[in-house]
């Protein structure tokens, strides 16, 4: 930072608000304040080019009212949307509550009794598929 | 600042749905237009602008449990309305056309009043001005001369250095003046 006896000159000023060179008055200007002031002041917009620039980006008057409408109803859809997916979800989460790590592992792990009624039910459990289309329709 | 998509379920049951509307029309009304001229200035088309606006009043809204009776900081939701502008026009030129191709018209919103007691020609000759500046020094000027952010709220909108707020407005300023000079006379 160049200190604050070594102000750059007003042309070099000027000259760097176009080009941005030289770039010690950048780094001059980060540092002081009365340098930052003088280039405020010979920046500042006239009250028509600050008009102008309002009105390039003013809002259109029902703004508010088509916003509050479309955001309402967004949000509303996307509850939708989470109701119908825990819905969706929820045989293969009482399925998985019922099956469990202990259903049909206990009965693969323990002793053989032979043929079980119920041994196609793992084969159910497997329909998580279903769960990785419940994210994408989410995203 | 934390910029997440407020990832929490907004306010539930009667009660907390009736706060969570009334923030709703609060945010709309005390950002609404400030949220619109940002996203605005990057993505220039109104409708983009629109959507622009909608998406960043949905993650106000839906992070509006995490803060605890809190209002949404008005930093927060400009720095949020800038990512998803940003994301959006991205989104846009992969798909459609080049952003400095897209039209800078009068949106589907009836005029307002600036804009037309500023008239038509004056409109394009800001905006060919406008468009000569790099995205973030529009910002930077749209933030200072029509929402009054200090520096140090723009440099926290924006994600830069102070010094850098102050020399990119300085030289965006400055290159208004020199393209808008006609205006000065």
């Amino acid at each position: 930072m160049t200190g604050p006896t070594r102000h750059p000159s007003a042309a070099a000023l000027d000259r760097w608000l176009v080009t941005g060179r030289p770039g010690r008055v950048d780094r001059h200007v980060a540092g002081c304040d009365e340098c930052a002031a003088a280039l405020e002041a010979r920046s500042e917009l006239v009250p028509e080019m600050r008009a102008g620039l309002a009105a390039a980006t003013a809002p259109p008057d029902d703004l508010g009212g088509r916003t509050d409408e479309a955001v309402r109803e967004r949000i509303a859809a996307d509850d939708a949307l989470a109701v119908v997916l825990e819905l969706f979800l929820l045989p293969l989460e009482v399925a998985g509550t019922i099956g469990g790590p202990e259903g049909p592992t206990a009965r693969r792990a323990g002793p053989p009794r032979g043929p079980s009624p119920g041994g196609g039910a793992s084969g159910e459990d497997g329909a998580g598929g279903d769960d990785d289309d419940g994210e994408r329709s989410d995203g | 600042m934390d910029v997440s998509d407020g990832a929490g379920r907004p306010p539930t049951g009667a009660a907390g749905r009736r706060r969570g509307d009334d923030e709703l029309g609060r945010l709309l009304a005390d950002h609404g237009d400030v949220v619109y001229r940002v996203a605005r200035s990057i993505v220039r088309d109104p409708a983009l602008a629109d959507d622009v606006v909608q998406e960043t009043m949905i993650k106000a809204w839906r992070s509006l449990p995490d803060r605890d009776g809190e209002p949404v900081p008005r930093a927060w939701l400009l720095k949020v309305a800038r990512t998803t502008a940003i994301s959006l026009l991205r989104t846009r030129r992969d798909e459609v056309r080049a952003p400095d191709q897209l039209p800078a018209a009068d949106g589907p919103g009836v005029a307002s009043a600036e804009r037309t007691a500023v008239g038509r020609v004056a409109l394009d000759e800001m905006w060919a001005a406008l468009e000569r500046l790099d995205e973030t020094s529009r910002t930077i000027v749209v933030l200072r001369e029509l929402s009054g952010l200090s520096y140090e709220e723009i440099a926290d909108v924006i994600d830069v250095p102070l010094a850098t707020v102050k020399t990119r407005l300085f030289r965006a300023r400055r290159a208004l003046q020199i393209e808008l000079r006609e205006w000065s006379r």
